[in-house]
């Protein structure tokens, strides 16, 4: 299976690619794109800092001697990029990119492109699930699924994990972490699609899209996880 | 606050101003029973689309009491994402500023009645980015007074 991780930088792309290459059968590639207007040197500085917090060097260098890297100058949704991704026939793209993919991008990879969700769906839609489900008391978690043109709307859920928060007194880390999974979910997900394992249907109905959070309610979930009784955090 | 029948449309004899503005302060306005908007409610809230769905909401809700029916979900989970997707992320001007004024109204009114906590934050932003150094419009002194009963229908 040809795996291609979709990302902004070498070093994230490259920090996935490694899990994800655990699962037998699986061929990983590096898709690194713009995102964003940024200027080369600021990109450089990036990825310097990226390598280096990531710790995820040796891996990327291994990748590019293998030949598994590209780099695109124009945006992933350009033409000229979905006719260059078209011609190295990826099973699956796997989502590491900040932005909303359009309709012609994901069917250029055969499957699908995979997003690592920090909610639960269908409950969790939208930004700032983690802080969001906290508030309301409702355990926090990682959702594996298929993409679409929506926010998170995809149809196919195929695997998520409920996952303690209970260590972190603050969102910042706590997020972070959350985001720091992504690796290890991809590489179950990709395992669980290889075994042919059912999916779970994405109901809409189910759930509500949320937005990101006012700086009152922020304190309040900074509260919840610093305070001494955190039933709801440690629910999960 | 005594409301008619879920199943009703609701009409009022202030104009839409005017009913945020006494809905805001103490509360006591008239609903009456009425005949089904005419207008649909905009399906999809852009920039560009901004002009057209002022007219219509303004139509629409011209007794705003009437965005607390269950059917209009759809209008409220579009007035959300507006707020905080569309009006957050580009520079406005004067028209989509009274669009904005009129949805933050929509939505504290429908938080005071069916509250969503969702709602009481797209206040909470607009509050902590605009209504705290002062408001300047009657509509946004509406929203004040709604903004208020709205947390005071989560305590």
């Amino acid at each position: 299976m040809k795996v291609a991780v979709i990302s902004s930088a070498m070093a994230e792309g490259a920090r996935i690619a490694v899990e994800i290459e655990k699962v037998s059968g699986v061929e990983a590639w590096i898709l690194v794109f713009k995102s964003r207007n940024m200027n080369p040197w600021m990109r450089l500085a990036r990825e310097v800092y990226r390598f280096i917090t990531t710790r995820s060097f040796f891996s990327a260098m291994r990748m590019a001697v293998r030949g598994r890297i590209r780099y695109f100058v124009k945006a992933i949704d350009d033409p000229a990029s979905i006719a260059k991704i078209k011609t190295f026939n990826f099973d699956l793209g796997v989502h590491s990119l900040n932005v909303i993919y359009r309709r012609p991008v994901i069917a250029a990879f055969g499957c699908g492109i995979l997003n690592s969700h920090i909610g639960l769906l269908p409950g969790y839609r939208g930004r700032c699930v983690a802080e969001w489900s906290l508030l309301e008391g409702n355990p926090v978690g990682i959702t594996v699924f298929f993409i679409d043109e929506g926010v998170d709307t995809g149809p196919e859920i195929i695997l998520q994990e409920k996952l303690s928060v209970a260590q972190f007194d603050s969102i910042a880390p706590m997020k972070a972490f959350l985001f720091g999974e992504d690796a290890r979910m991809y590489s179950k997900a990709i395992g669980a699609i290889r075994a042919g394992h059912s999916r779970l249907p994405n109901c809409l109905s189910e759930g509500r899209r949320y937005y990101p959070m006012s700086k009152l309610f922020l304190n309040v979930v900074e509260e919840l996880l610093q305070s001494s009784d955190r039933a709801s955090v440690r629910k999960t | 606050m005594v409301l008619p029948e879920p199943g009703d449309w609701w009409e009022s004899t202030l104009e839409l101003e005017d009913f945020l503005l006494t809905a805001a302060s103490d509360g006591s306005f008239t609903l009456l029973q009425g005949q089904p908007a005419k207008f649909a409610a905009p399906t999809h809230i852009g920039k560009k689309t901004a002009a057209n769905a002022l007219e219509t909401l303004k139509m629409r809700y011209r007794c705003p009491m009437n965005i607390v029916r269950p059917a209009e979900s759809p209008i409220f989970e579009e007035a959300l994402r507006y707020l905080m997707v569309v009006d957050r992320a580009e520079r406005v001007d004067g028209l989509c500023d009274q669009l904005r004024w009129i949805l933050l109204n929509l939505v504290a009114l429908r938080c005071r009645v069916a509250p969503d906590i969702r709602g009481l934050d797209v206040l909470n932003v607009f509050w902590e980015r605009q209504l705290k150094p002062w408001p300047q419009t009657m509509l946004a002194w509406s929203l004040l007074g709604s903004y208020d009963a709205a947390l005071g229908s989560f305590a």
